[in-house]
């Protein structure tokens, strides 16, 4: 996890085709164990901190993206959705991590945070809608409602 | 100089890395209790979809430990996590008498298992905190664990919200893998 992003950037490009590629894969016990895998490596990857300008993050969730428009699994697509809406918020570190700056840093550093978080935020929340919105094309009972 | 001695050091005494899954009911406490022995406290939890990964370090010894989702609809997807594993806990919510009959059932097909056949089994009798929680001997009786014959097994009871117990129960793990042959 030391690796600075430039690196992981890099490596994260060979990866994510593979996990596509096994995510889509026909046997659905190893596509969902790739897919759990994949969570568990984003999430490690979102508790990192980011600048407001950089889009490293928002690659890191495309896999789930691509995945939701290939597979032709029920199971793989709301495994998908689950992990989205349950696994990703709330992010244990990202609270910490707020109530430490509300705590300790100084106002002006404060509101610069919160722009970053918002940012951040932004870009979260616009890959979560692009997954949600392919469910609703995909499945006929309504989507899981992401609170 | 530190650093390269640590280096030296692990080069001449590697620490053996051993896999453990976490499994039990939902809400039996499986991730807190993961998190309690990972980050030395109390984390709020949801109820987990797949499964969590820590690496823990006891006594010089890295254990892998996979937190599984333990709702009833995740239960099946345990066996694709089995592979390659040292050990099994299963956690048990001490004051869900109503369900015990429900982790039996489960414990007992996991036994059955291919790739679990050299695995040891620790059973935490969780929330011991809470009254009227059944003690560890009830839970052997209701568990029926005096019938395991071909797997090590243990009951330690722990209240993992205090820690009580868990680091004894994975010193039992730590005990009985290391003196294993190595798979």
């Amino acid at each position: 996890m030391n690796r600075i992003r430039l690196v992981w950037s890099s490596i994260w490009h060979v990866l994510s085709d593979f996990f596509v590629t096994i995510g889509c894969s026909g046997n659905l016990s190893i596509a969902i164990f790739a897919m759990d895998s994949l969570r568990q490596l984003s999430m490690k990857f979102l508790e990192r901190e980011e600048l407001a300008n950089y889009n490293f993050q928002n690659e890191f969730m495309k896999p789930f993206v691509i995945v939701m428009r290939k597979s032709s699994a029920v199971e793989i697509r709301e495994l998908i959705i689950r992990c989205v809406s349950n696994g990703f918020i709330p992010c244990q570190q990202c609270k910490i991590r707020m109530e430490e700056h509300c705590s300790w840093h100084s106002q002006q550093q404060h509101m610069m945070t919160t722009k970053t978080l918002y940012s951040w935020l932004l870009k979260l929340w616009r890959r979560l809608f692009e997954i949600t919105f392919l469910t609703s094309l995909r499945l006929k009972p309504p989507p899981l409602q992401i609170v | 100089m530190g650093a390269m001695m640590s280096r030296f050091w692990f080069m001449l005494f590697p620490a053996k890395e051993y896999k453990i899954v976490v499994v039990g009911l939902d809400n039996a406490g499986k991730t807190t209790t993961l998190y309690k022995l990972h980050l030395g406290e109390v984390v709020t939890t949801n109820p987990t979809v797949g499964s969590n990964v820590e690496e823990l370090v006891y006594k010089n010894i890295r254990f892998e430990v996979w937190d599984l989702g333990g709702q009833e609809r995740l239960r099946t997807s345990w066996a694709t996590y089995y592979r390659g594993t040292h050990a099994v806990i299963v956690v048990i919510d001490s004051s869900d008498r109503a369900r015990i009959s429900i982790i039996k059932d489960e414990l007992f097909r996991l036994l059955g298992h291919e790739d679990l056949q050299h695995s040891v089994i620790l059973v935490f009798a969780n929330k011991q905190d809470i009254k009227d929680a059944m003690t560890p001997a009830e839970i052997t009786d209701a568990l029926s664990l005096h019938s395991i014959k071909d797997h090590d097994w243990h009951i330690q009871a722990c209240c993992a919200l205090s820690g009580e117990g868990l680091y004894d129960g994975l010193g039992w793990i730590a005990q009985r893998v290391t003196g294993k042959a190595p798979t």
